[in-house]
């Protein structure tokens, strides 16, 4: 299955509508899920889809997904590296009223370096990479990263709780 | 063990949440408390620290809000105050957002000591609460080194 995730939080119509555009053109709905928030207002026709998933299933279904596509959030970066699930991310923006600020921009620079990640700004780069990770689906090679923090930051904090 | 440390790591949903629960190896031997704004983690705490080999943590929920949501964010206060005067942490550790920056202020006037580690989200300035709660967390962590400076926030590495 495709897994579309937005986070908690905002809604973000243009990445759902986007989706459920190219889904109708490939006749590929049944092979999507979406978990769209509850305050969407653009209800996607093509998929099934939910407000909100528990933690656990949200997880299952980033581990279990063909590929993912989501805003470049960092609870849904961390999950796909993790299982290195490869998504495509689009940043939300806050002059179209999708985000307080411009940080997932930030977010976006800061992560295209990663080989699972793809990252866009306009709903109209979402349809070819869907195509492309649809025809290509392919995990990349070797482990996800680890699941913890790196060893500097535990050991940091852990120094300051025990001092 | 009654002498261990009593930890509260608190953090929003969602991503901070995330960010939160990659920094557990560091509450070994502590007596743990992990909050936040949704009780459905609750599985994911306790099947982390199984896998570390730590008691089952304690486990609280407080309310979502942010800084626009007055309703919310009153009961935001009276639930973190709540946590915060029955648990007594000596030390809180947050990866924000506003439950963190809450517990920060509210923990600072019961003694706890407080570590804010700003998120992974905010690349090219630090967040708003960020500033807000570093300035008077006692150690004050951001993940970009770029961002790090004198007076402000240590880069001491990430969580990915």
């Amino acid at each position: 299955m495709i897994f579309l995730t937005l986070g908690s939080h905002q809604p973000f119509d243009r990445l759902v509508e986007a989706l459920d555009h190219w889904a109708t053109d490939r006749d590929v709905g049944n092979r999507i899920f979406g978990q769209i928030t509850p305050h969407a207002t653009y209800k996607p026709k093509a998929f099934e889809h939910r407000d909100l998933l528990d933690p656990s299933e949200y997880r299952e279904r980033c581990k279990d997904a063909t590929f993912i596509v989501s805003h470049a959030g960092m609870g849904t970066i961390i999950t796909a590296l993790t299982y290195r699930t490869p998504a495509v991310m689009m940043a939300r923006r806050a002059h179209l009223g999708e985000m307080r600020n411009d940080h997932q921009v930030a977010t976006a620079e800061r992560f295209a370096s990663r080989q699972e990640l793809r990252f866009i700004m306009e709903a109209p780069e979402l349809g070819p990479i869907c195509d492309d990770l649809l025809a290509n689906a392919d995990r990349p090679d070797g482990d996800g990263i680890a699941p913890f923090a790196e060893d500097q930051l535990i050991g940091t904090v852990r120094d300051f709780i025990f001092r | 063990m009654d002498d261990a440390p009593k930890v509260l790591a608190i953090a929003s949903g969602g991503g901070h949440f995330v960010q939160l629960l990659r920094l557990m190896p560091a509450f070994e031997g502590t007596r743990l408390t992990v909050a936040t704004t949704h009780a459905a983690n609750r599985p994911e705490v306790d099947a982390l620290a199984a896998t570390l080999g730590f008691p089952r943590p304690d486990f609280k929920t407080v309310t979502e809000a942010n800084r626009w949501q007055k309703l919310k964010l009153i009961k935001a206060v009276f639930d973190v105050a709540r946590l915060i005067t029955a648990l007594r942490p000596d030390v809180i550790v947050t990866t924000g957002a506003a439950p963190g920056y809450l517990a920060i202020r509210l923990g600072r006037l019961f003694g706890a000591r407080t570590i804010w580690l700003d998120s992974i989200a905010n690349a090219e300035e630090l967040s708003l609460s960020g500033k807000k709660a570093g300035d008077i967390a006692d150690l004050w962590l951001t993940q970009w080194e770029h961002l790090s400076t004198d007076t402000g926030p240590k880069y001491r590495g990430s969580v990915v």
